[in-house]
């Protein structure tokens, strides 16, 4: 039985539907990402859960319970917001305790606790301080200790790093995931960063216009998306549409407008079937001009940036309209005019072409 | 501005710069406020000395106290103090008291709220005079009250000229309620939605998250909208004058009284000073309680 | 927040509902019908107990407005003094509200105070200091003493409003105009003169309806020579004699410029300057 469930759940607003028909189930202790751009309804779907909205259909299911009709301050789900919410006319400690106190534990417990919980995100000693007083990071801890003491069932948390600078949220990110393992608290976090979802999660789940398009690990859905929405969000993607010419023993054959790829896949799919192409910029070689190379192709350097880990490159194959983008570990080697040759992977996301902006999962 | 080394000639071109962006600000200043602080210096002065027996019209020309002692032993004079803090305290606890009512049942989303809203503005647009005849017509003697309740059999009650201050008291809720409607109502709404949230996902009831939350958020806010109810009743003069009680009076009444009709001005004047200290002292308590209590959270 | 969440059942919101738009409507919609009704009372029939609805309507006292000396002289006494007071507190206000707004001052927060004073103060008290003073001085019921008088209730409004305007008015515009070669003369009279006249509009609509309802300064001050709408109305309700009818309109009368001007006001103007004008900013 699955910790914490979302049947069919749907919810509008006036005339525009928010979400549609959501299935989630997520395991005790998991640690899932809702992915998505602003307006897929991931927010929409945290506050459900949360009990801040409720769902014109479907049921929201906590430990086997069904709750959507549990008013929010009865769930046993503690929420961290994007921006802390935290209560300016009290202390940081006041602030921690304020849980405990609603479900009232004995002063010295909370006292203890709360002591606890502040050595946990490491702010020891500022238990005094106000709000204002402190740090966005600080502030931030705050806001998670003081939904953590109260040992939730479910810890959401709403884009809760986006207020941050760049470095600051990435040793939060570390901070919040060892913390999450250790206490073991199953946790369902909001974000559009994909890099901030794919370095937290046991289990990313992307939506798209009201939809969970696609749910999996980091790895599956970056490495075989099932949708093109979710191959293009997550990093930098090179589409290339194309038929399956043949098939078989693990190995898709498709005539694409680069040519043909010979790519290991096992999914099923068949001959004369439309699909498209998704391959990583990291996947693809340059190499210098030379003849017979497997899948090798002709391409002239359109555009290249120095990212410091890797160059950025942008290449247009030879007698065709589409450019890939390529990155190479390491400084410039090819300069702008330069041709290259381009040595297409054996491995891509084949993904069923539809007529349709976002596939459905298979 | 931070403290660089300048040569000579820049730091005096600076201090030029300086000496006459402030001759310009005084300039400006002084039609407006330099006029204000004249025409309320010069009362409040012309009352202190003539509350002193020192200057004004029908002075004696030196110092005395005749007038406070006057003031502080007759009976007339020290009820209508009473009367006044009396009707004000009550009007500005009534007033908070169901502003805050008020504001929390405007959140519930029933039909009509819309047009609520709108009509419980309309005493902002009317000064209390018209204010007073309007309550007047309907709970005055003979007034709609009256008229429809006659055919049952049942005599409607007095409310003007009450030795109580009903009338008075009435009046002035009907007059200050909305614009105290309209503080509490924007306090509230400042305070952000997922603070609220919060609290509420941390498991406050409805109840916790008033007490907890709205409350001490909306205190200050709450507290400066019954200063401003408070000192308009403690100094209301038009309300009483036609519809309060002939004892006791209201002091603002006391005061014109004294000067209209017995031209007294030295007792006015004392008068009128005893209403300048207390109206003083109460924005000192409004200070020290509301800037110095908890924390001030700014937000 | 716009709904309250543990108020679940649809019956009892309409209840609620119901029970609050009936209350505010008698409490706050009623009265302001039953004064027009009496300013609609036909003279000759009266309006008396037990009749909840007069017998009888007519315009008679409207016209009364204009024929019966009195009234038509408060009438065009509270307009005068009302348009002089305007334009005083227009002159004496913007240079005021132009340094608070947007010259560095040292004690900005004293002046601050200073500007709120007449409005914390009992207006009562005022007027009997003033009283004393313009009586030696001569200003005694005279339009001038009643006009200044009534300006030191009036320009702190004024004053915040166009306050209040100024600050809105973005820096960047101004450094823009001036980036673009425009003096401060220029720029003064092409971006910032047009960018604040919906202040100004305001301050001087706030500053003409304060003058017409003002009633204790005009009292102390121009009794018995002058008369205001509002000193007339007094003396209508009691203060001389008692007469609703004409008590209605005069109330009426009053309030009329005002709802009218505040109607206009809002779809004209930004609410933000109208707050701040009210001591909310």
């Amino acid at each position: 039985m699955a910790w914490l469930e979302l049947r069919s759940v749907a919810k509008r607003f006036g005339v525009v539907t928010a979400i549609e028909r959501i299935d989630l189930e997520v395991g005790h202790g998991e640690f899932l990402t809702v992915l998505g751009a602003s307006g897929c309804g991931k927010s929409t779907t945290l506050r459900i859960i949360a009990g801040l909205e409720r769902p014109d259909e479907g049921e929201v299911i906590l430990t086997g319970r069904p709750i959507q009709d549990m008013p929010v301050h009865r769930r046993e789900i503690a929420m961290v917001f994007q921006s802390y919410a935290l209560f300016p006319h009290m202390t940081v400690a006041q602030n921690v305790a304020f849980g405990l106190e609603t479900r009232g534990v004995p002063t010295v417990e909370i006292v203890r606790r709360v002591r606890e919980a502040l050595k946990t995100v490491e702010l020891s000693g500022l238990d005094e301080r106000y709000p204002r007083q402190l740090s966005g990071g600080q502030q931030q801890r705050v806001a998670l200790a003081r939904a953590l003491v109260t040992e939730p069932k479910v810890l959401l948390l709403d884009e809760p790093l986006s207020n941050l600078d760049a470095k600051l949220r990435d040793r939060l990110r570390v901070e919040l995931r060892a913390l999450q393992q250790k206490l073991q608290v199953t946790t369902i976090y909001v974000t559009h960063d994909q890099s901030e979802a794919m370095s937290l999660s046991d289990r990313i789940a992307f939506m798209a216009g009201g939809r969970i398009v696609e749910i999996g690990t980091p790895e599956e859905i970056y490495r075989r998306p099932r949708a093109r929405s979710t191959a293009e969000f997550l990093g930098i993607a090179n589409m290339l549409d194309g038929k399956v010419v043949a098939a078989g023993q693990g190995i898709l054959s498709i005539e694409s407008n680069l040519g043909r790829l010979d790519l290991e896949d096992a999914a099923a799919l068949s001959v004369g079937d439309d699909v498209v192409v998704c391959l990583r910029p990291e996947d693809i070689r340059l190499v210098v001009p030379e003849a017979g190379a497997p899948n090798g192709l002709p391409g002239t350097i359109r555009h290249s940036a120095y990212l410091g880990s890797i160059t950025d490159y942008i290449i247009e194959p030879a007698g065709s309209d589409v450019s890939l983008r390529i990155h190479v570990p390491g400084p410039t080697t090819w300069r702008i005019g330069d041709i290259a040759s381009i040595q297409l992977p054996r491995f891509g996301a084949v993904i069923r072409r539809r007529p349709i902006a976002h596939s459905v999962p298979r | 501005m931070t403290a660089t080394v300048l040569s000579p000639r820049l730091s005096h071109r600076l201090r030029l710069r300086r000496r006459a962006d402030r001759w310009i600000n005084l300039l400006l200043l002084m039609p407006g406020c330099g006029f204000l602080l004249l025409a309320m210096m010069l009362p409040i002065c012309q009352l202190a000395l003539a509350s002193f027996g020192l200057f004004g019209i029908g002075a004696v020309g030196q110092f005395t106290i005749q007038n406070y002692a006057e003031i502080s032993q007759n009976l007339l004079f020290t009820s209508a103090f009473r009367f006044s803090l009396q009707i004000a305290a009550v009007t500005t606890l009534i007033s908070v008291a169901v502003a805050t009512l008020f504001t929390a049942v405007l959140q519930i989303d029933f039909p009509g709220r819309r047009l609520v809203g709108a009509l419980y503005k309309v005493p902002l647009v009317v000064p209390s005079l018209i204010a007073a005849f309007l309550v007047l017509t309907m709970i005055g003697p003979g007034g709609m009250a009256a008229r429809v309740l006659q055919p049952f059999g049942v005599r409607w009650p007095s409310f003007l000229h009450d030795p109580s201050g009903f009338g008075i008291i009435l009046v002035l809720l009907w007059h200050n309620i909305p614009i105290t409607i309209l503080i509490v109502s924007a306090v509230a709404a400042a305070v952000p939605r997922d603070v609220i949230e919060a609290a509420r996902t941390l498991g406050a009831n409805p109840w916790r998250v008033f007490r907890r939350i709205m409350v001490p958020l909306c205190a200050p806010g709450i507290a400066a909208a019954a200063l401003l109810v408070f000192i308009d009743a403690f100094g209301t003069y038009a309300i009483p004058s036609l519809i309060g009680p002939a004892f006791p009076r209201a002091i603002s009444v006391m005061m014109t009284s004294e000067f209209l009709l017995h031209a007294n001005w030295g007792t006015a004047s004392a008068l009128g000073v005893v209403m300048i200290v207390t109206t003083a002292l109460i924005l000192v308590l409004y200070h020290l309680l509301v800037d110095r209590g908890a924390a001030r959270p700014d937000s | 927040m716009t709904a309250f969440w543990f108020i679940r059942s649809r019956r009892l919101r309409w209840l609620i509902g119901g029970i609050i738009l009936v209350g505010t409507v008698l409490v706050f919609v009623l009265p302001m019908a039953v004064a027009v009704l009496w300013s609609l009372v036909d003279p000759e029939v009266g309006w008396f107990p037990p009749d909840v609805v007069p017998s009888r309507l007519s315009l008679a006292n409207w016209r009364a407005l204009l024929a019966v000396p009195e009234m038509s002289q408060a009438f065009a006494a509270s307009f005068l003094i009302a348009t002089l007071v305007t334009g005083l507190c227009m002159l004496l206000g913007l240079p005021s509200a132009y340094a608070i707004a947007r010259r560095p001052l040292r004690h900005r927060r004293a002046i601050e105070l200073l500007v709120l004073t007449p409005l914390m103060m009992p207006s009562v008290v005022l007027a009997t200091g003033l009283g004393s003073i313009f009586i030696r001085l001569g200003l005694s019921q005279t339009i001038v003493g009643v006009v200044l008088a009534q300006t030191i209730v009036v320009l702190p409004f004024m004053i915040r409003i166009v306050t209040a305007t100024l600050t809105g008015v973005p820096q960047d515009l101004i450094d823009a105009a001036r980036n673009l070669g425009a003096t401060p003369l220029v720029m003064t009279r092409r971006v910032l003169m047009p960018l604040i006249v919906p202040g100004l509009f305001a301050g001087a609509l706030l500053a003409f309806i304060g003058s017409l309802e003002e009633f204790i300064l005009t009292f102390v001050v121009g009794m018995p020579k002058i008369q205001t709408l509002p000193m007339l109305l007094w003396a209508y309700l009691g203060g001389r004699s008692s007469i609703q009818t004409y008590a209605a309109v005069v109330s009426l009368a009053l309030l009329a410029p005002t709802l009218i001007v505040l109607f206009i006001a809002e779809r004209v103007l930004k609410q933000e300057h109208l707050a701040a004008g009210f001591g909310k900013a």
